[in-house]
C-alpha cells in the first residue's frame, strides 16, 4: 500500500544558534490480508538541512522573530517545500531565549507563516529528550540493550537524558554552556550570564564583566564546573538545591553503560586543546575549553563514551523527525474536524474495579469534566481531550459504561459544545467512539484516538486521516521557565 | 499389466493403476477424503500385493496425469535416463524394493538407480515398504548440498532454526534466533515464514539476519519463506538472500494455485543464482506436505503418497539446497492421527532422498489431529535413524506465528546427542569457537540467548 | 512527559506469569528479548531437555488447545444474543475433523429453521458459528458482538435475524448465502486453537455469499482474543468494512482500501 509521506519541519531557535530541517516521515501499512490493517512510521529521512546560523536576538533574551522568518522563508525555498505541504513538526526554543514572551511571539507567527501544523514546544526536558534521539543515543540503547545518557551541550544549558533500552528515565539539566562566560582573545571578560553566577558564587571564584581572567584560573573553574556536573550524572544523585541545576524530572538517576556527547560542545571534539586564552576565545566563549574539560573528566571514569551520530544539529533533527507519533488504527473520526491542534490533554484515570463501581466512575469523570470547565473558560473555542488512562480489561460492559458516562456528563457540562475528543492509552478507541455515537446522536461531532501516550497537561496536534484509519499526533510539553 | 487378485477367497479386480497405487496406500484420512482410498485392510493388501507384481515399465507406461495436460508430468518424463531405465525396466516394484534393502545397494549404485526412476515408480515402492524399511533404506542414502555451507554429511543432523514471529517484529525474530543458536541450531538454515508478504518486509527480515549471520560469522545462510515472487521483488530491491524458497504442489493445478509455474521458478531460479549472496551453487528451499494438491482441488484423484513423490520430481530440477515435508501441518482431513503423521513423514524422507533430495521434516501436528508431542519425538528420533539432514527447530516446539506444534530447540540437541550425531562441521567448529559446545556435547553456556546479547553489548 | 515515550517494542509479552526462565548472563537482555515475543526463549535446560515446569506448561496450554476443539460453546451466550441454534451435516466430532465438506453444508432441517425464521435479503447477516475453537465463542462473543452492533447502527447498516451453527466450516456462508441472499455476510468462528491462545476467532465477511466464492472473495479479520486483536475493535471496525463492501459492490482482494 502506498502511503505519501508526511513531511516534517524542525526548527531550534536556541541561545545561541539556529537551524532547521526538513524531513519525510514514511509510513508503513503492515497489512497482513488477516487482520485490521496497522500503521507505523517506518523511516524517517532528511530531505534538507540549513546551515547552522546566529540567532537573531533584539536583546540578550528576546528573538528577533522578524529575521527568523526571513530566513525561515529562504530556507524553504532552498528546500523546495511550500508551506501547505507541512504537516507536522516542531520548533524548539531552547536556553535563555525559552521565555514565554519569545513562545508566544514564535507561536503567533508560525500559525501564519510556517505552515500549519508546525508549534512551538520548548522545555528543558523536551530537549534533551529530542537531542537525545537526534544523536542516536535513543536507538543505541534499544540495539545494544543498554542505559545511556546523552548529554546535549549548547550555548546555555546541558540537557541530559537517560534512555534505557527505548525509554526514557529520567532526564537533568545543567546550568552548563559554551556562552555562560564570554570574553575577547586579551581574556577580558564580556559577559558572565545570571544563571552560573550562583554556582560562581557559592565556589568563590570572582568573575567581573570588563576584567581580565586568566588562563589558569578559568581553566580551574571549567575543570572544576565540568566535574561537579560529571559526578552528578554518573553518581547518580544530586541535592534540589545544587546551583548547578536548571531543572530535572528526578534526583536519583540511574547507573549508565554508555555516553552520548551532542550539540555545540560535542561537536568540538575534535578541537585542539586549548594552550591559552587566545586558544579558548576563538568563539569569545568558554565552548573549546568545556569540550576538552568535560572529555579529561569523562577520561577518568571508566565508561564508554560513544560519538554521536549528530552533535549540532541532534535537537533539530529529533524535533523535526521525532516528535509526531501515528496513532492506533482503528479510531473514530467524525468528518471534517481534522486537523485540530493545541487541544490541552485532562486525564480520567479510571481504577481496575470501575466496572463494580457505577458511582465512583461518574464521579471521577463529572470532577475532571468539572475542573477542566473551570480551567478552559472559553471551552468552546477551544475544547480539551479527554484522557481515559487506566489499564482494564477492555470489556464491551466497560466500553458501554464509559461511553454513557461520558455522554451524560458531558452534555451536563457542555450542552452547547459541538466537539468531544477523547485519547485512549489501551485499544479501544472505535468501539468506545461508536458507543458514544449511537447515545449521543448528532448532538456533537467526536474525535476519539487511541494508543498515544499522553500525561495530564499535555498538548495535542492531530493531523488528518491517514488511509481514513489512523492519524498523526504530536504530543507537546509546554514547560516555559 | 495384471490388475486382479484372488486373495483370501475374495477377488480384487482394480480398474487401472491410479486405483491400485491409491489403495496400495497406509490407511490415510486424505485419500478417504478424496473417496479413493480402499475400503477395508483387505482391500488395501490386495492393492499392495497387485502392485507389488507390477514391474517399473508397467508405471511409466501407463501415466496416472497424462504429460499433454500437465507440465509436473513431462517434467518427471523427460528427467528420465533412457540408459538407467533400459536397465531396471524389467524389474517388479518388489525387486526395486528388494535391491534397495539389499547389500547390494551401495550408495553409489542408488545414486545410479535413481536417474532410471520417475517419481510414480519412488511412490509405488513406498507403498510396499514398512517404516522400518523405509529408515533402513533412506539411511544409506546421504545427499549433501551446499549454499554457503555444506549439509548432509553421514553423521550429521542440522537445524532449521525458525524464529518466527506474530507481527514480524524484528527484534522479537531476533530474539528467538538467539535462543536457537544458543542450543547449536541454525546450521541448515534461518528461515523465517513472515506474517506480511510484502518485499519491504521480507527485506527488512533477510537484512536482519544477514546482520546476525556477519556480525557473528555463523556459517549458514538465511531464507524468508514469502512467496517467490514477494522475495524475487526483495532480491531486485537489494535485500540479501542465500536462499529463495517457495512451496511446492505436485501437479501443475496445484501450483497454479500457488501462483507458481516451471517459468516462474526458472525465473526464481536464475535471479538467486545472479543476485543471491550466497557462494555455493544450491540455492532454493522448498516445501511440500501431503495433502496440498487435494486442499486446493489439483489432485486428479490420485493419492496424496504419488502426489508429494512428483513434487521432487520437480524440485530436483532445481537442485535445491534444502527440501523440507512440512508433515502435519495440513490438518486431520489429510492426516487424521500421530499414527498417519509418522508413517507420512517416513514416507516422504525417504521419496525425496531417493530422488537425490537433501530431505529435512518438519516433524509437526496441529491441535485439531489426533496428536501430541511426545508422538513428534518418537518420530524425530525415527528420522534421526533413518538420517534425516535437517529437523526444523521451534522454540519449544510452539510456533507462535503459524500456531502449531514442530520439535524445538531441545528436541534437535536431545536427537544428536541420543543417536551420536553432530551439527555440520563447520557449524559445530563456529559453536566450539564460541564455547557453546565441545566434543559434540553443550556446555554450560548453551541456552541462554543473553550470550548473543551480550556478545553485540561488549562489540559495539 | 516520560511516559508519553513510545517504548520500542509493546510490552505485550512480557507479564506472562506462565513463563519460566533462566538466569541468563545479560538478565536485562533476557527481560528485554522476552517483551519482544511471545515465543517460548529463555526457558533453560537439563542435560538437552527442557525444565519440568515449561514442559507442563507446554502440556497445558495444549490441552487446553484440546479441550477448545472438543468443546461445546455455553448456551447461555446464545441465549444472552438470542441466537437459535442449526447444524451442519457433520454427525461425530471425528467426521467433522475429517470431513470439512459436511461442515460447509447445513443439514435440510437448518435450512427449514432459517427459512422460517430468519428475514430474507437483509443488508447484513450476522453468524455465529463455533468451528475449531467452541471456547472462543465463549471468550469473545459478549465484547465482538455489541460493539460489532454498534457500528452498524453509526454505518447505517440493518441486520438481519442473527444465529448459530454447530459445526461450521468458513465456507457454510456459501449455503447460508443462497438461502438467505444477504447483501453481506458476516461470519464469526473459532478459529483452530494454537498454544498461544486457544481462544482465539476470526470474522469472515463475504459480499453476496454463494456457492462457488473463492477463498480471496472473503475478507478476514483473525487472532481476536485478548492477547490478539482486541474483541471490541475487531467488532467496531467490520462495520466500516461492511459499509465500504456496500458501496463497491464487492469483497476480498477486489475491496480497495
Amino acid at each position: 500500500m502506498e502511503i505519501t509521506p508526511v513531511t516534517s519541519v524542525g526548527i531550534d531557535i536556541g541561545t545561541s544558534t539556529t537551524k532547521m530541517i526538513v524531513s519525510h516521515l514514511l509510513i508503513n501499512s503492515t497489512s497482513n490480508p488477516f487482520s485490521i490493517p496497522t500503521f507505523e512510521i517506518s523511516d524517517r529521512i532528511i530531505l534538507f538541512q540549513s546551515d547552522i546560523i546566529s540567532t537573531p536576538l533584539l536583546s540578550k533574551d528576546e528573538i528577533d522573530v522578524e529575521r527568523i522568518a526571513a530566513w525561515l522563508k529562504k530556507q524553504y525555498v532552498l528546500a523546495g517545500i511550500r508551506v501547505p505541504d507541512i504537516k507536522s513538526g516542531a520548533v524548539i526554543i531552547t536556553g535563555e531565549t525559552a521565555n514565554k514572551r519569545n513562545a508566544e511571539k514564535m507561536i503567533h507567527f508560525l500559525a501564519e507563516r510556517a505552515g500549519d501544523f508546525v508549534v512551538a514546544i520548548a522545555g528543558a526536558n523536551l530537549e534533551a529528550v529530542l537531542a537525545g534521539k537526534g544523536s542516536g543515543a535513543f536507538q543505541y540503547s534499544i540495539d545494544n540493550v543498554l542505559t545511556v545518557v546523552n548529554i546535549d551541550i549548547g550555548g546555555g544549558t546541558a540537557n541530559a537524558v537517560y534512555m534505557r533500552q527505548g525509554e526514557v528515565v529520567a532526564s537533568v539539566t545543567f546550568l552548563v554552556g559554551g556562552r555562560l562566560i564570554e570574553m575577547n582573545e586579551e581574556g577580558k571578560i564580556l559577559h558572565v550570564s545570571d544563571a552560573i553566577t550562583p554556582w560562581l558564587e557559592k565556589n568563590n571564584y570572582r568573575l567581573q564583566k570588563g576584567e581580565k581572567v586568566s588562563f589558569v584560573l578559568l581553566q580551574t573553574i571549567i575543570q572544576h564546573l565540568c566535574e561537579n556536573m560529571v559526578t552528578i550524572l554518573m553518581r547518580g544523585s544530586f541535592k534540589k538545591d545544587d546551583p548547578l541545576i536548571h531543572s530535572y524530572t528526578t534526583t536519583t538517576l540511574p547507573s549508565v553503560d554508555a555516553i552520548f556527547i551532542s550539540g555545540g560542545i560535542g561537536a568540538l571534539r575534535f578541537y585542539p586543546e586549548p594552550q591559552s586564552i587566545s586558544d579558548i576565545a576563538v568563539y569569545q566563549d568558554v565552548g573549546p575549553l568545556i569540550t576538552c574539560e568535560l572529555q579529561k573528566t569523562i577520561n577518568n571514569y571508566q565508561i564508554k563514551q560513544v560519538p554521536a551520530e549528530q552533535t549540532s544539529r541532534a535537537t533539530v533533527i529529533g524535533a523535526g523527525m521525532q516528535s509526531t507519533e501515528i496513532s492506533g488504527s482503528t479510531i473514530y473520526a467524525d468528518r471534517g474536524r481534522l486537523p485540530i491542534r493545541n487541544i490541552p490533554v485532562l486525564t480520567c484515570e479510571i481504577a481496575e474495579d470501575t466496572l463494580q463501581k457505577e458511582k465512583t466512575l461518574h464521579n471521577t469523570i463529572y470532577s475532571v469534566l468539572l475542573k477542566g470547565k473551570e480551567m478552559y473558560p472559553d471551552f468552546l473555542k477551544a475544547p480539551f481531550a479527554i484522557h481515559i488512562l487506566g489499564n482494564v480489561k477492555t470489556s464491551y460492559l466497560l466500553i458501554k459504561q464509559l461511553a454513557i458516562t461520558l455522554n451524560q456528563v458531558y452534555q451536563a457540562l457542555f450542552p452547547k459544545s459541538d466537539l468531544m475528543i477523547i485519547v485512549c492509552e489501551q485499544d479501544m478507541a472505535k468501539a468506545l467512539g461508536q458507543a458514544i455515537k449511537v447515545l449521543a446522536g448528532g448532538r456533537f461531532d467526536l474525535i476519539c484516538i487511541d494508543q498515544v501516550q499522553v500525561k495530564h497537561g499535555d498538548f495535542l496536534d492531530i493531523g488528518e486521516m491517514i488511509h481514513q484509519s489512523t492519524v498523526p499526533v504530536v504530543v507537546k510539553t509546554l514547560a516555559f521557565s | 499389466m495384471i490388475k486382479k487378485i484372488r486373495l483370501l477367497n475374495d477377488t480384487y479386480l482394480f480398474k487401472d493403476l491410479k486405483e491400485i497405487m491409491a489403495k496400495a496406500n497406509e490407511e490415510k484420512s486424505g485419500d478417504q477424503l478424496a473417496g479413493i482410498a480402499a475400503c477395508d485392510a483387505k482391500e488395501r493388501l490386495a492393492a499392495k500385493h497387485v502392485l507389488a507384481d507390477l514391474t517399473l515399465a508397467d508405471i511409466r507406461n501407463h501415466p496416472l496425469i497424462p504429460p499433454e495436460n500437465d507440465e509436473v508430468s513431462r517434467l518427471i518424463e523427460e528427467q528420465v535416463d533412457e540408459r538407467v531405465y533400459e536397465f531396471i525396466s524389467n524389474w517388479t516394484v518388489a525387486e526395486l524394493r528388494e535391491f534397495l534393502l539389499s547389500e547390494m545397494a551401495r550408495p553409489p549404485d542408488i545414486e545410479r538407480l535413481r536417474l532410471g526412476l520417475t517419481s510414480e515408480m519412488v511412490a509405488a515402492v513406498t507403498k510396499i515398504m514398512t517404516n522400518m524399511d523405509l529408515i533402513q533404506a533412506a539411511s544409506k542414502i546421504s545427499v549433501e548440498t551446499t549454499c554457503n555451507h555444506t549439509i548432509g554429511q553421514k553423521g550429521c543432523l542440522a537445524g532449521r532454526a525458525q524464529p518466527n514471529h506474530p507481527s514480524d517484529h524484528i527484534m522479537g525474530i531476533r530474539a528467538s534466533l538467539y535462543e536457537a543458536l544458543a542450543y547449536g541450531v541454525g546450521d541448515a538454515v534461518i528461515g523465517i515464514n513472515p506474517v506480511i508478504d510484502t518485499a519491504e518486509s521480507v527485506k527488512s527480515i533477510l537484512t536482519m539476519t544477514k546482520e546476525v549471520i556477519d556480525s557473528w560469522a555463523i556459517p549458514t545462510q538465511n531464507c524468508v519463506l514469502a512467496h517467490v515472487t514477494t522475495q524475487m521483488r526483495a532480491i531486485k530491491d537489494g535485500a540479501p538472500a542465500d536462499l529463495i524458497f517457495q512451496s511446492l504442489g505436485g501437479t501443475e493445478l496445484a501450483n497454479q494455485s500457488f501462483g507458481i509455474d516451471i517459468k516462474l521458478l526458472d525465473e526464481a531460479d536464475e535471479l538467486i543464482h545472479t543476485e543471491g549472496t550466497a557462494q555455493g551453487p544450491n540455492r532454493w528451499y522448498f516445501e511440500t506436505g501431503q495433502g496440498s494438491e487435494l486442499s486446493s482441488d489439483a489432485h486428479h484423484l490420485v493419492d496424496q503418497v504419488t502426489l508429494e513423490s512428483r513434487c521432487y520430481g520437480l524440485a530436483k530440477r532445481y537442485k535445491p539446497f534444502i527440501v523440507n515435508t512440512v508433515v502435519g501441518f495440513i490438518g486431520p482431513e489429510y492426516l487424521y492421527d500421530s499414527k498417519q503423521v509418522i508413517r507420512a513423514g517416513l514416507e516422504d524422507h525417504f521419496m525425496g532422498k531417493l530422488q537425490g533430495l537433501p530431505m529435512g521434516v518438519d516433524v509437526c501436528y496441529t491441535n485439531h489431529m489426533k496428536a501430541d508431542q511426545n508422538d513428534m519425538e518418537n518420530l524425530a528420533i525415527l528420522l534421526g535413524s533413518a538420517g534425516v539432514n535437517f529437523l526444523i527447530g521451534v522454540p519449544m516446539a510452539d510456533d507462535c506465528m503459524l500456531n502449531y506444534q514442530s520439535t524445538s530447540f531441545h528436541d534437535i540437541a536431545s536427537v544428536r546427542d541420543i543417536l551420536g550425531l553432530r551439527p555440520t562441521p563447520a557449524f559445530e567448529a563456529w559453536l566450539e569457537k564460541n564455547g557453546l559446545m565441545e566434543n559434540g556435547k553443550l556446555t554450560k553456556y548453551a541456552g541462554d540467548p543473553s550470550f548473543f546479547h551480550q556478545k553485540t553489548t561488549l562489540q559495539a | 512527559m516520560f511516559e508519553k515515550e513510545p517504548l520500542k517494542a509493546p510490552n505485550m509479552f512480557g507479564t506472562k506469569n506462565k513463563r519460566t526462565l533462566i538466569d541468563g548472563v545479560n538478565k536485562a537482555g533476557i527481560e528485554e528479548m522476552l517483551r519482544t515475543t511471545p515465543a517460548r526463549i529463555a526457558v533453560g535446560r537439563t542435560g538437552t531437555r527442557p525444565k519440568t515446569k515449561a514442559i507442563l506448561q507446554f502440556q497445558l496450554d495444549h490441552a487446553a488447545a484440546i479441550d477448545a476443539v472438543s468443546g461445546e460453546v455455553d448456551v447461555s451466550y446464545l441465549e444472552e444474543f438470542d441466537l437459535f441454534s442449526v447444524d451442519t451435516c457433520f454427525e461425530t466430532k471425528e467426521e467433522y475433523l475429517k470431513r470439512p465438506d459436511k461442515g460447509r453444508k447445513l443439514t435440510d432441517e437448518a435450512v427449514k429453521t432459517i427459512k422460517a425464521r430468519c428475514e430474507y435479503r437483509p443488508q447484513v447477516q450476522i453468524v455465529v458459528s463455533d468451528g475449531l475453537s467452541a471456547s472462543a465463542i465463549d471468550t469473545n462473543l459478549e465484547n465482538v458482538l455489541p460493539a460489532l452492533y454498534d457500528s452498524l447502527k453509526v454505518n447505517n447498516l440493518s441486520a438481519g435475524t442473527p444465529f448459530f451453527v454447530k459445526g461450521g466450516r468458513v465456507a457454510c456462508m456459501d449455503h447460508i448465502g443462497e438461502v438467505l441472499q444477504p447483501e453481506v455476510l458476516v461470519l464469526l468462528i473459532g478459529e483452530r486453537p494454537g498454544l498461544v491462545s486457544a481462544n482465539s476467532m476470526s470474522a469472515y465477511i463475504c459480499y453476496r455469499p454463494r456457492f462457488g466464492v473463492q477463498e480471496s472473495n472473503r475478507n478476514v479479520i483473525s487472532n481476536i482474543h485478548p492477547g490478539g486483536t482486541p474483541a471490541v475493535e475487531a467488532g467496531a471496525h467490520i462495520g466500516t468494512l461492511l459499509k465500504k463492501m456496500i458501496k463497491q459492490k464487492t469483497s476480498g482482494v477486489a475491496l480497495a482500501f
